[in-house]
């Protein structure tokens, strides 16, 4: 037990590399040894899966994709559940971002799944690229796409797509899906939710994720959904495996290591707190 | 007076007027007494904060509302403007450090590397992607494209997605040595950690999936109670920092257009 | 001549050189080294270049440049493809813009009608045209009209002017839309307010030639039609002050950027937040008084509990009064618990946000590989890259490590 309890003592100096080389291992055990184990999906989820179901036919829904290649790692599991989603009920979206290499990626996810669901560029989904200026320009785009983007994102002008002609305003969209690793909410609760009453729903990563619900609570969000988790919840809804699954045994895995690391240091923390107590009488 | 002109040679001249005016003005008020500079920074600040609310607060359609998108455009233009700022910075950082030949000079050519690669391609496979390249068949793409997609794709991408994914280590790292439980707020704080933590994982909830998914039962379910958490106690207590987050946002609106905020307003340094 | 490149070798190229950027980065975790710093400093190019060729791209050209130095103009319809409408052919040699122009006979035909164009207009100024006639017409007249549909009132409106034909050869005629005839109510209510007006949706546009037109004879050519706003010169003064920024450089003219800077921090920040607040806070407040009576047990439960977190924690940061009493000091003590709470869920969802970025790379490293070979070879290769990346990350630590001993010494 001393033994023990002095290995645990040393265990918390040991070397920050050590962790690492723990977690790497963890990590990426799952990836080469397969575990499955069910997602239960929870309640903002399966808000955000209604909202989508709820989108009247005619309507489009606007993906916004306020994320980078930073926290591509959480959204982009997200936002390729609900594009999935969005494919199977045949309804079209368009991309907007207010983060530079945000449409991009979303068009990267798309043009990859419209194979699959034959799914057209310019017909069913459009792509009007980085807009810039919060919110007095999504303000804008709101009243007028056409006026604040007069072309997509390869410069091809609004005229000359065909989905573009039944999507003029905020009246034309049905939903508004943002995701982010950022605080942007906000923009597009005083412009869409706001202005226009257009509901949104919002896929957002794990660290900003407690700071939503307040807004979920108001019914400002239609739904959100957090992290890898949330993505991983999604395609439970949709009976899909891909990344958010995929990636939930290594996300265990860390998340246990975690935890263990936590413990032992804690141990060691108390049993060395013991055995000066111990000396001390 | 504020007509767009529709000759060409007029409007050039326009321009160079009004860029003469801006001169003559700035001129005029550089060899004005800093008081007078003071004075004129809080009036124009004033009136340029008055634009948005008022535009809000009265109702639609008026006098205000036809110059919405217009000073919409011109806050994207000045906040662009910016952007060179930064760039004129690190340019002159890593300029001097190739200049004197510092220990830095590696790096800093590293720097200047990407930077120009980015610029250059980025420029050219926008405004001119056919520039000294041949066309592309099926199955391939134009020479420029294929850059931009490699700068993008293959650097951009994965080394901004590294960069934010080290964190996964300090944050371990950092729990490991700092997250001791001696007091009782530490153990609220690692409790609710613990819970959410594995709520969040299938392997936490397979922990708890023995107890029945009706009944009183369930709340002991480790994603209902983490949804609980969230729902009961995280999400009051993050409205109550909301409001006080909006309680400090109007104050500091308020300090910006009453020029009280003399970090970087009239009188600051 | 720079070769095409094909996308298979594209995609093995970034997936390598991407792996390559990866591990150079997580080359940081065994200690600060060279591999790291030269990838460091070379993202922070990228990434200064990318966001320099979107600024320019996304704002500075079409935002502030093109307004300034051009007319805004878009094209209504451009005359090049084929208009199967009878007494109207594509002319591919007599043309001013693009492709072609229409040969139009009026003789034959004497209105055509265009539908099909782009709806949503705007707030232009005033219409370009490029019209050919084979010989003057001095009574000749083209009528131009523009017919709409007006989503706010729901009826149809149209704007018509006519166009002399008293000149032959090419010309471009300019039509000033103040001089057009106006019939119903073509424009948007949300807008229309003095000069300032948005026309409804276009959905055609109709040339019709007059009786002396017909009866002369003459071919008319028609080719690229625009609707234009003009070219705006104040934008110059746009750039002064966006310039204005940079004399933060300088302390002599250092109060130029503090004025800029202020102007463009009230206009935007400190001006929308009044109008923020108003739009997005009072669904908060309204939704904090919650009902404990008249709804079920359970809920009732629930909202008292959140009516009651939300004021300990409010009165936890209600600083104005002093945490003496027992009335202020117990919600504010029970406050702080709750606040623990709250981060500890915050802390529990930030290491799961942060993990699923490190899997991400994970993903991409090993799953991604577009090479063709089994997944233990895969996995071969990036353990190989890793080793080498590290053993180089090594080798600089080390030189580093001697050549500060042999300063040392």
């Amino acid at each position: 037990m001393e033994q023990i309890a002095q290995w645990l003592a040393k265990f918390q100096s040991i070397d920050r590399r050590i962790i690492y080389l723990c977690v790497s291992i963890a990590i990426a055990l799952p990836f080469i040894v397969t575990i499955r184990l069910p997602v239960i999906p929870t309640l903002p989820t399966q808000k955000f899966y209604e909202a989508v179901e709820k989108v009247p036919k005619g309507k489009v829904v606007l993906i916004a994709a306020d994320f980078d290649t930073g926290t591509e790692g959480e959204n982009g599991p997200q936002v390729q559940a609900v594009l999935e989603h969005l494919m199977r009920r045949r309804i079209p979206f368009v991309i907007i971002g207010l983060a530079i290499q945000g449409p991009q990626l979303v068009q990267n996810y798309a043009d990859r799944l419209a194979k699959k669901y034959g799914y057209r560029y310019g017909q069913d989904y459009v792509n009007l690229g980085y807009i810039t200026g919060g919110q007095p320009a999504l303000e804008r785009f709101c009243r007028s796409i056409w006026q604040m983007i007069p072309k997509d994102a390869k410069g091809t002008p609004l005229s000359e797509i065909p989905l573009m002609r039944k999507v003029r305003s905020a009246n034309d969209i049905g939903l508004v899906a943002e995701f982010t690793g950022a605080g942007l909410l906000g923009y597009y609760i005083q412009t869409f939710w706001g202005q226009f009453k257009v509901p949104l729903a919002q896929g957002c990563t794990g660290i900003i994720g407690p700071e939503q619900f307040p807004y979920l609570a108001t019914g400002q969000l239609s739904g959100l959904m957090v992290g890898l988790k949330g993505a991983a919840e999604y395609e439970a809804l949709l009976n899909l495996r891909r990344e958010g699954y995929r990636r939930m045994m290594p996300q265990s895995m860390g998340h246990i290591t975690a935890l263990l690391l936590i413990f032992l240091g804690n141990l060691g923390m108390w049993l060395t707190y013991r055995r000066r107590q111990i000396r001390r009488l | 007076m504020f007509e767009p002109v529709r000759d060409s040679w007029l409007n050039i001249a326009l321009i160079f007027m009004a860029i003469f005016i801006s001169i003559l003005v700035l001129a005029a008020i550089h060899s004005s007494p800093p008081q007078f500079k003071r004075i004129l920074t809080v009036v124009v600040v004033f009136f340029a904060g008055l634009y948005f609310p008022v535009e809000f607060y009265i109702p639609r359609h008026n006098f205000l509302t036809p110059f919405r998108d217009s000073v919409s455009n011109l806050v994207q233009v000045l906040a662009a403007f910016t952007f060179g700022l930064g760039v004129v910075n690190l340019v002159l950082i890593h300029g001097r450090h190739v200049l004197r030949r510092t220990t830095n000079l590696p790096f800093s050519l590293a720097f200047f590397a990407g930077f120009l690669l980015m610029t250059v391609v980025g420029f050219i496979q926008r405004y001119s992607p056919q520039l000294w390249a041949k066309k592309a068949g099926s199955g391939q793409v134009v020479f420029w494209e294929g850059m931009h997609k490699l700068l993008f794709e293959g650097m951009l991408l994965p080394l901004t997605s590294t960069v934010f994914s080290l964190l996964a280590f300090f944050i371990v790292s950092a729990a490991y040595r700092a997250f001791r439980i001696r007091t009782l707020e530490a153990g609220l704080l690692m409790a609710a950690a613990i819970i959410v933590m594995l709520a969040n994982v299938p392997v936490g909830t397979w922990l708890t999936s023995w107890l029945p998914a009706e009944g009183w039962l369930k709340w002991l379910r480790l994603e209902n109670a983490a949804i609980w958490l969230t729902t009961q106690i995280n999400a009051p207590t993050q409205r109550a920092i909301l409001f006080g987050l909006w309680v400090g946002a109007l104050g500091a609106a308020l300090r910006i257009w009453l020029s009280l905020e003399r970090t970087f307003a009239a009188g600051g340094r | 001549m720079l070769p095409p490149i094909s996308e298979e070798s594209l995609k093995i190229l970034a997936y390598w050189i991407g792996a390559v950027c990866t591990l150079g980065i997580y080359t940081i975790l065994y200690r600060e080294n060279r591999v790291y710093r030269t990838l460091e400093h070379f993202y922070i190019g990228l990434a200064l270049g990318f966001g320099l060729v979107e600024t320019v791209n996304k704002v500075l050209d079409p935002q502030w440049f093109r307004p300034m130095v051009t007319e805004t103009s878009v094209t209504v319809v451009s005359f090049d493809k084929s208009p199967q409408l009878t007494g109207v052919a594509l002319d591919k040699i007599l043309k001013q813009v693009g492709d072609g122009a229409w040969k139009w006979t009026p003789l034959e035909t004497h209105q055509i009608q265009i539908t099909g164009i782009p709806p949503e207009w705007g707030a232009p100024n005033y219409l370009k045209i490029w019209l050919h006639l084979d010989k003057p017409v001095f009574k000749g007249q083209i009528k131009l009209t523009i017919r709409i549909h007006n989503p706010d009132t729901k009826k149809e409106a149209s704007l018509s002017t006519n166009i002399p034909t008293d000149f032959s050869g090419w010309r471009e005629i300019r039509l000033e839309l103040r001089d057009f005839s106006v019939q119903g109510e073509p424009y948007r209510d949300f807008e229309k307010v003095g000069k300032y007006r948005v026309l409804g949706d276009v959905v055609a546009i109709e040339f019709q030639a007059n009786d002396s037109l017909v009866n002369s004879g003459a071919t008319v050519h028609l080719d690229e039609l625009r609707h234009c706003i003009g070219y705006r010169w104040w934008w110059a003064f746009a750039s002064v002050v966006g310039l204005m920024y940079y004399t933060v450089l300088s302390p002599r003219f250092g109060w130029m950027s503090r004025l800029s800077l202020s102007f463009l921090m009230s206009l935007s920040a400190a001006g929308y937040t009044f109008k923020a607040f108003a739009i997005e806070v009072p669904p908060h407040i309204q939704d904090s008084f919650r009902p404990i009576f008249g709804t079920d047990f359970v809920t009732a439960i629930n909202n008292a509990i959140f009516v009651g977190v939300l004021l300990c924690v409010m009165v936890y940061f209600f600083f104005s009064v002093e945490h003496r009493h027992i009335l202020i000091r117990g919600p504010a003590s029970l406050g702080r618990w709750l606040l623990m709470l709250t981060f500890g869920i915050v802390f529990g969802n930030t290491v799961m946000g942060r993990f699923s970025l490190f899997i991400s790379r994970l993903d991409f490293l090993l799953l991604q590989n577009p090479v063709e070979a089994d997944r233990w070879t895969k996995l071969g290769m990036v353990i190989g890259l890793a080793i080498v990346l590290f053993g180089a990350a090594f080798l600089s630590v080390e030189y580093e490590r001697r050549r500060t001993q042999r300063v040392a010494t």
